[in-house]
């Protein structure tokens, strides 16, 4: 199971979004290379169309799926692939959620008690989607230093949540790539500093100005033959979007 | 020869001393066959609980009963079921598919546990049938379900309305379905009266998105010994079909089950012992004082050229052949006891009891079972202690002076 | 009197048989009452567990709480109806709990729970869970959790280790905290210990934005007192429906007995209390089996001697008396003696658990179990042995008093 932060990281970029202004790369502080890595792949308004790829060891999934998100309050989700799950959908309203599934024509609001359950058979929960981004309010970040990683030269941080914050990580370990100041490998640890998962991004792509990793693993460590792989196909930064495009009757009714 | 003779004369020239031995035996004798058919006649109230939810034995995918997984399913085959069917020991046998899912009513909704049945078997239509308090059974038709009392009661839900399940599926996927209510059925355990929904198998895959998949093969024996064979046989059957699955019996599905009895027959047979020992005492007290009484007949059978051995033989034939008769005589008194208590339990009329009972999902009766091993194990040990006690009394014959014993 | 000292007497001839049939009486009795104490001791600590643990004496919760547990079926103005139950002298302890259904993760999984926000001082004060604890600390101030020994397993936690709890609060948003293990608890029962983990309430209310509680539990000084205390706690609640509160009403309270919250648990025990009596009367039905053998033996053996006496002007009556005596001193000596030594190994026993129960783990029982010193078994104990051995000895006494005295000469 791939759990807190690490998930929510995964999430945000397929769903949650944040403002962003493209910054130059020179002595930056630990604070601020988390922070231009957060805000480089991510506008007020995001359409992306992705494949998720479940890999267990004697079996795998593929699910196709169409999301659109406004700010970090407002986000929906439809699923095209496989046919048998097509128009199943999520959409999150500030911290409420509701799914839609067109076999039995509902929305079925997600409730405490499925909280913990598998959001649409993935490796996250409800709960993971339902939960605020916590990247930057709930780390403080040090510069280990710099190095090369598979051919980049790259900075090393390291990231402490703060005491009380939600998060179940003892620390997180990120490579970032200097020039472009994108993400390029996270590893979550326990606090008795056991790796527990490792998360890989690649296929950087130049897109309206911005570098964006179209291509991210996350591994758990414990096991072997496990693995969830989503690949971003399209992305448009500035869909045509408002408030109203939010609700339950779209949720229901989009094509 | 002479010395069964003298015995056997011996036990009818004293008829008090008999009787008095003879019904010891029969105390003992009745009293801890009852206790015992007392006590597996609530066991077997518990074992046939666990059985019908569970079956005898039952097939799954390895590792599915510690942990249960959608994932861990096994595929419904034709020539597992005709292995199945051509096997004589079986009764019957039925495909099942168990999955959590959320149950959605018009306001509210649940998460849940879904039984997957195929309701056409006439095991299913018993074992529900009877719980069902408002509506149908299934009408044979598809998209139906029978959800349970509690579980209606929350959604509030009737019979003839509509209730969504959503459900994680088998390798990640996601299913839905609307099914009707056919009918509401009572559970007497309340935890599971308000989780439960049955539902037709084929439902049960559309909406686990796992067709022609099962949890399992539940495998209902048409004799409760022949498990540990039928169970071989299985293991046998996927072994030379180089298939891993398991195959495992009621005691394993439900580990506590055995333990608790096991834990209560702990108290049982420290009832018996209590009884055995105050019966043991009995029968040693009436032999001493038998022989004590005799010494002077002893004495002169020594006289007359028996020997001390042979006296001893014949005391100790004297006992063995009134255990003997205790026993038998017990058991024909006993066993018509038994099997009218069997026939007719005794009911528990005491209101607030009966209703604790119930919510443990047992009736309110105390039953009384009719097995072998309650009758063959206590009259192996009531024997058992006779023979101890009727070893003491040579002590005395040894000790006894002919000389004096004659002269007094 | 000559009649008593003849029986006495009388014991002291065959030694062997009396000493046999005393020896009977004294290992049934004693067996006997190890027997009941056990059972006693495994009954009394499931209730006192239950009660110390789960249910207090008595429960208040909103109606249909305990059916539908739903976050916002809260009690309304929760101090003031501790500060109404504290005003009752039975009353020897209240606290109030927040019950939230939630998540619970760790880095490696996560598992459904109810998260019960307690108030540390109350929660000492009318529960033992503090003495279940198998590793570190009860509950001292913020962000501390107790988790169950199980809990602590399946998501692989240690003292120290830090949680993530989630919920949906009464904004109906889902929010989350970040706690700390304190303790780690295993109680006998393990369906509870499955299901809760324990935090301080006021670590939560800020992010669960309930500050009133879901359940009010109260410790009497005395159990008995519990449905009185009931019937006079709805009585004062009902004087305050409608009142003028800042907020809510206690309108739609509910206050139930612990044997209400848990049926199955007190006619457990009431049905145990009944097999004790039928094993006792059991016990004694076979100690009398053998002493009317053994008084049958006796009048046997000296039908030549009774006749004797009775050619000496001992009255049919005297002669009655003399073997009913015989008998009673028999039983009496037995039982007495039965009954010391059983409840000295008791007392032996109780000073240690003894562990061989084993299953009913998820019944809540416990696995040890130490043994219960019960002064009204002992009684009945005593008073049952007092009547048995004056109607067995009637029995075969009565026969003799039947008995010709041409019989006799015979």
């Amino acid at each position: 199971m791939i759990n807190g932060f690490g998930k929510m990281v995964f999430l945000m970029t397929l769903l949650f979004l944040g403002l962003s202004l493209p910054l130059e790369a020179k002595d930056l502080t630990a604070e601020e290379i988390v922070s231009k890595g957060y805000y480089q792949s991510r506008s007020e308004k995001n359409y992306l169309t992705m494949k998720m790829v479940i890999i267990r060891p004697t079996w795998q999934r593929e699910m196709e799926m169409r999301s659109w998100s406004l700010g970090n309050d407002y986000s929906l989700v439809r699923v095209d692939r496989p046919v048998k799950n097509k128009g199943m959908g999520t959409l999150k309203i500030k911290k409420e959620a509701w799914s839609y599934v067109p076999s039995i024509s509902r929305a079925v609001k997600i409730s405490s008690s499925q909280m913990s359950q598998s959001w649409m058979g993935s490796d996250f929960t409800n709960e993971d989607l339902l939960r605020e981004a916590s990247i930057i309010h709930d780390y403080t970040h040090r510069l280990l230093g710099t190095g090369v990683y598979e051919g980049v030269q790259v900075y090393l941080i390291e990231s402490i949540p703060k005491e009380n914050a939600p998060v179940v990580w003892g620390k997180v370990l990120s490579w970032y790539d200097k020039e472009k100041v994108i993400n390029l490998k996270s590893e979550f640890y326990d606090e008795e500093d056991i790796l527990v998962n490792t998360m890989l991004l690649s296929k950087v792509k130049k897109i309206a100005n911005r570098y964006l990793p179209t291509y991210q693993e996350m591994i758990p460590q414990d096991k072997p033959g496990h693995k969830t792989v989503v690949e971003i196909k399209e992305i448009d930064f500035n869909p045509k979007l408002g408030v109203g495009f939010f609700s339950i009757q779209n949720l229901k009714r989009i094509r | 020869m002479f010395i069964l003779k003298l015995a056997w004369r011996n036990i009818w020239r004293k008829k008090r001393r008999t009787i008095i031995v003879i019904i010891s035996v029969f105390f003992a004798v009745f009293l801890s066959i009852l206790s015992r058919s007392m006590a597996w006649g609530g066991y077997n109230d518990m074992i046939d609980l666990v059985v019908r939810n569970t079956g005898h034995i039952q097939v799954q995918f390895p590792t599915y009963n510690e942990d249960k997984s959608i994932n861990k399913l096994i595929p419904d085959e034709e020539s597992f079921r005709t292995f199945l069917a051509d096997n004589a020991d079986i009764l019957t046998f039925v495909g099942i598919l168990e999955n959590g899912a959320l149950a959605i009513g018009e306001k509210d909704s649940k998460p849940v546990f879904l039984l997957g049945l195929d309701t056409s078997k006439e095991i299913e239509r018993d074992f529900l049938e009877k719980k069902i308090v408002k509506g149908t059974y299934f009408t044979g038709g598809s998209k139906e379900v029978i959800l349970t009392e509690g579980l209606a009661k929350f959604l509030s839900l009737k019979v003839g309305d509509q209730v969504a399940f959503l459900a994680q599926g088998y390798r990640g996927s996601t299913g839905a379905d609307n099914l009707t209510i056919v009918g509401i059925a009572k559970i007497i355990n309340p935890l599971l009266n308000s989780q439960l929904a049955y539902l037709p198998l084929g439902d049960a895959q559309f909406i686990s998105d796992a067709p022609k998949l099962l949890t399992g093969y539940k495998v209902v024996l048409k004799n409760h010994q022949d498990i540990a064979k039928v169970k071989e046989e299985i293991k046998n059957y996927f072994t030379s079909q180089n298939v891993s699955r398991d195959v495992l019996d009621y005691n394993e599905l439900q580990k506590e089950l055995k333990q608790q009895i096991e834990s209560d027959s702990l108290f049982n047979y420290f009832l018996l012992l209590i009884i055995y020992l105050i019966m043991g005492f009995g029968i040693l007290a009436t032999l001493l004082t038998m022989v004590l009484e005799r010494k002077k007949e002893l004495a002169v059978l020594n006289a007359l050229g028996l020997k001390k051995q042979e006296i001893n033989k014949m005391i100790l034939l004297e006992a063995v052949l009134m255990g003997i008769g205790g026993v038998l005589i017990s058991l024909l008194l006993t066993v018509p006891v038994i099997a009218y208590l069997n026939q007719n339990p005794i009911p528990i009329t005491d209101p607030s009891i009966s209703k604790g009972i119930e919510s443990y999902g047992l009736e309110p009766f105390i039953k009384f079972a009719i097995q072998g091993d309650i009758f063959y194990y206590q009259v192996v040990i009531v024997f058992f202690i006779v023979f101890l006690c009727s070893l003491l009394p040579r002590f005395i014959v040894n000790k006894i002076d002919l000389s004096s014993t004659l002269k007094n | 009197m000559i009649v008593l000292k003849l029986a006495w007497k009388n014991i002291w001839r065959n030694r062997m048989r009396s000493s046999i049939y005393i020896l009977a009486t004294v290992i049934g009795i004693s067996l006997t009452l190890i027997t009941l104490s056990i059972l006693e001791g495994l009954i009394e600590a499931r209730i006192k567990d239950l009660i110390d643990l789960e249910t207090s004496h008595v429960q208040i919760h909103k109606t249909s709480f305990l059916e539908e547990r739903k976050f916002t079926d809260f009690i309304d103005n929760g101090s003031e109806l501790i500060e109404v139950i504290e005003g009752f002298p039975e009353v020897k302890a209240a606290a109030k709990r927040q019950l939230i259904d939630a998540v619970i993760q760790s880095p490696y999984n996560n598992q459904g729970i109810r998260l019960v926000g307690i108030d540390t001082a109350r929660e000492k004060a009318i529960g033992t869970l503090n003495d279940f604890l198998i590793e570190g600390d009860f509950l001292e101030g913020k962000n501390k959790i107790l988790i169950s020994e199980r809990t602590a397993k399946k998501l692989n936690l240690k003292i120290r280790s830090k949680v993530v709890v989630s919920f949906q609060n009464l904004e109906k948003d889902i929010v989350g905290g970040a706690f700390r293990v304190s303790g780690i608890f295993k109680t006998p029962n393990s369906i509870y210990d499955e299901g809760n983990a324990f935090v301080v309430m006021n670590s939560i209310t800020g992010i669960s934005e309930l500050n009133e509680s879901h359940e009010v539990a109260v410790l009497l000084h005395r159990e008995e007192r519990k449905d009185f205390f009931k019937n006079e706690l709805i009585e004062a609640i009902g004087n305050r429906k409608g009142a003028n509160f800042a907020k809510g009403s206690w309108d739609f309270l509910e206050v139930k007995t612990w044997e209400e919250l848990k049926p199955e648990i007190s006619v457990y025990s009431e049905v145990v209390k009944i097999n004790n009596f039928i094993i006792f009367g059991l016990i004694l039905v076979g100690l009398g089996f053998i002493l009317i053998n053994i008084i049958n033996m006796i009048i046997q053996e000296r039908l030549v001697e009774i006749s004797v006496l009775r050619a000496l002007g001992f009255k049919r009556r005297q002669i009655f008396l003399m073997l009913v005596l015989e008998g009673n001193f028999m039983t009496l000596t037995g039982s007495f003696i039965g009954i010391f030594i059983g409840t000295i190994v008791i007392l032996v026993l109780s000073q240690n658990e003894i562990s061989i129960f084993q299953g009913f783990e998820s019944f809540g029982f416990r696995n040890e179990v130490t043994p219960k010193f019960n002064g009204v078994n002992l009684i009945i104990g005593i008073a049952l042995s007092f009547f048995m051995s004056f109607v067995i000895g009637l029995i075969p006494a009565f026969r003799m008093l039947i008995l010709k005295i041409e019989d006799l000469n015979k």
